[in-house]
């Protein structure tokens, strides 16, 4: 069409201004692809974490989760393990494990020790297939199945001086609130990069078990499909079948603690992304009111010649398009180098930052360049065109055809 | 027979208050199909505001327009722009081509704007352009163009879609007195060969002895219509 070959040819007629235009959407969607990359590294990371630790769902007793925060071992699970046998028997799930988090004071050989600390107990495959600590471990060595073993999370061990080879007494209580002591040697010491393992007293489940006194009891029943974004169809599993009808099931993003946090990601992520956009669109609407000034005879004219005022804002859309189409590719194929630098080397935020977060954030955070990355960042690019182009093109648009017969 | 035009007490009037223009006041005018007419007349008379109305650009403060039978006085904006697109050829002082547009394109693109369905767009540009006396020129830009050239082009523009009425506001203005006389020659050629209806304005003797009538204007009000030889 006609009108689209004029748009083109605009393009091209103020080479200047046009590469003006095209850098700013260069410029927008280069910043675009790192943020976002970055975002998705760090939200990635973050929330892979959160669902590897709780479980893409869990179980828990209703009175159990009405009091959550303060993990009253009395109100844990029974049978646990014949309730992992029960949703291990449902499509979809690939594991369950029976896990008990319970709060102990941390003692080093004869030391009286004032460190507390959680303390995990939780089948050795929970500790291999989910959490995948064996990755993390930075002294000794993960878990070898012989009685009375621990291994330690980095600050915890840091801070009662403990080494490979000490032999530790965790110190807390049964489900009635009588003293109950658990004697462990060190075989390991983890070093997660958040504070989940860094602060991680970890231990088989029967020793916790027998602390808490909950025969084959457990506080929680963590349940695991192939990936964290099938936690609720899980846990809509789990809630329809029988055996968990008097429990109460999360997936991991319906977990008050985690939902939050994912709500966040959401919004940090449109804010950002809107700043973006927002100020690059007044680069846009700069060159293109310019435009449309210059313009202002011609357009009149073809208004006189009977283009309509849709037909108007068309020729400046499709223009502005056009730059931003060439200016989002260039953008993202730029904003592509310095994304996957971070993808590769990513930046060590140091330990101070990532455990005072309050979240269970990565010291040492990656970006994360998907394809949805550069998708999102390319159409944000052209948002930006859209968003700069509306205005001058409604004002090319009302502009009146007299205008062009007044000569001067 | 329809009129291409006709003007009934016409007013107009821009600005309000102290600052009140009244650029045409009661002025009545019926110009025929195939007519060649020239608005004569001082500058600030009221010419292009004549044009203006004529050429549904504006509406009339009062009395009535109308256009090939058709009264534009309470037509929308919309339907102006189509009555436009249709029925009127627009020849400007400055010629106003598209400059990013070739000679064929700035023609074809009244008839892409013309709202109707034309056939081979492509040849009917280049006839009108060789009619115009632009033969092999289609494919420059309006800057690779004298502009005596630039204003055939326009002229072609106007004319490719056989409107009712081609109105042309001092449409030699811009060009020396020997392009002026053959652009000039060049109108009233068409007029007669393709019948067209053309109003131009002009304070130029020249073309004023060219023409079959010439209305003459003056601070609004029409002094002499005058049919010549
Ligand atoms: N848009 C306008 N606003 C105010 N006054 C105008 C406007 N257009 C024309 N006029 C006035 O109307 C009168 C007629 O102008 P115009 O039709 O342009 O005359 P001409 O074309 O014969 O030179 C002049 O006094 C001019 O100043
Ligand atoms: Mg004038």
């Amino acid at each position: 069409m006609l009108l689209l070959r004029l748009a083109m040819r605009n393009v091209r007629r103020n080479v200047h201004r046009t590469v003006l235009t095209a850098g700013t959407v260069v410029f927008g969607t280069a910043l675009l692809t790192v943020a976002l990359a970055w975002l998705t590294g760090v939200f990635g990371t973050l929330t892979n974490t959160m669902a590897s630790f709780g479980g893409h769902a869990r179980v828990m007793t209703t009175a159990f989760a009405a009091r959550e925060e303060l993990m009253p071992l009395s109100e844990h699970l029974q049978h646990a393990d014949d309730l992992a046998a029960a949703a291990m028997k449902l499509p979809g799930v690939r594991a369950a494990y029976p896990r008990i988090v319970t709060g102990v004071t941390l003692t080093k050989g004869d030391e009286i020790g004032d460190q507390f600390g959680l303390a995990v107990g939780a089948p050795i495959g929970w500790y291999t297939d989910q959490l995948h600590l064996g990755k993390d471990i930075v002294l000794g060595t993960m878990f070898t199945g012989a009685d009375g073993e621990t291994v330690l999370g980095r600050t915890v061990a840091e801070a009662i001086h403990a080494q490979v080879g000490d032999t530790i007494i965790a110190l807390g209580m049964t489900q009635d609130g009588a003293m109950a002591p658990v004697k462990a040697k060190v075989v390991g010491i983890a070093s997660g990069g958040n504070q989940l393992v860094d602060n991680g007293i970890f231990l088989p489940l029967e020793p916790l078990r027998w602390m808490a006194d909950v025969d084959d009891g457990a506080t929680e029943l963590l349940i695991y499909g192939d990936d964290k974004t099938e936690g609720k169809t899980l846990a809509a599993e789990l809630r329809a079948d029988p055996a968990f009808s008097d429990d109460v099931v999360q997936a991991w993003d319906e977990q008050p603690s985690t939902a939050g946090i994912v709500a966040m990601t959401g919004v940090v992520n449109s804010i950002i992304s809107s700043i973006i956009v927002f100020v690059c669109a007044l680069g846009v609407w700069n060159t293109m009111m310019m435009s449309v000034m210059e313009r202002t005879r011609e357009i009149g004219v073809m208004r006189a010649m009977g283009l309509t005022r849709p037909g108007t804002v068309v020729l400046f859309v499709v223009e502005g398009l056009f730059i931003a189409a060439i200016g989002g590719a260039v953008g993202v194929a730029l904003g592509c180098i310095p994304a996957y630098a971070l993808q590769v080397y990513g930046v060590n935020l140091g330990d101070k930052m990532a455990h005072s977060a309050g979240v269970p954030v990565q010291s040492h955070v990656y970006a994360l360049l998907t394809v949805g990355v550069v998708v999102e960042a390319f159409t944000l690019g052209l948002c930006t065109a859209l968003v700069g182009t509306a205005f001058p093109a409604w004002r090319a648009a009302s502009i009146q055809p007299v205008d062009a017969m007044r000569s001067r | 027979m329809v009129a291409a035009c006709q003007l009934e007490s016409v007013r107009k009037t821009y600005g309000d208050g102290a600052g009140v223009v009244n650029a045409l006041e009661g002025v009545s005018l019926v110009i025929q199909p195939r007519e060649f007419t020239v608005l004569a007349g001082p500058s600030g008379s009221g010419k292009t505001t004549l044009l203006n109305l004529i050429g549904c650009l504006d509406q009339p403060s009062a009395g009535s327009v109308f256009v090939d039978g058709q009264n534009t006085s309470g037509m929308s904006s919309r339907q102006l722009a189509a009555l436009r697109a249709d029925r009127i050829g627009f020849v400007f002082q400055s010629f106003n081509l598209v400059p990013v547009l070739t000679a064929a394109e700035n023609v074809e693109m009244a008839l892409h704007l013309s709202g109707k369905k034309w056939g081979d767009v492509r040849d009917r540009a280049r006839a009108m352009l060789a009619s115009v006396g632009l033969d092999g020129m289609h494919a420059r830009y309006p800057n690779q163009l004298s502009g005596g050239q630039q204003q055939r082009v326009a002229i072609a523009r106007a004319l490719v879609k056989e409107p009712a009425l081609v109105i042309a506001d001092e449409p030699t203005a811009n060009l020396d007195s020997h392009t002026g006389e053959e652009v000039l020659a060049l109108v009233r050629r068409l007029n007669e060969e393709k019948g067209a209806t053309f109003v131009c304005s002009t304070h130029d003797a020249m073309v004023m002895s060219r023409a079959r009538r010439v209305v003459t204007l003056r601070d609004g009000h029409i002094v002499s219509d005058e049919e010549r030889a």
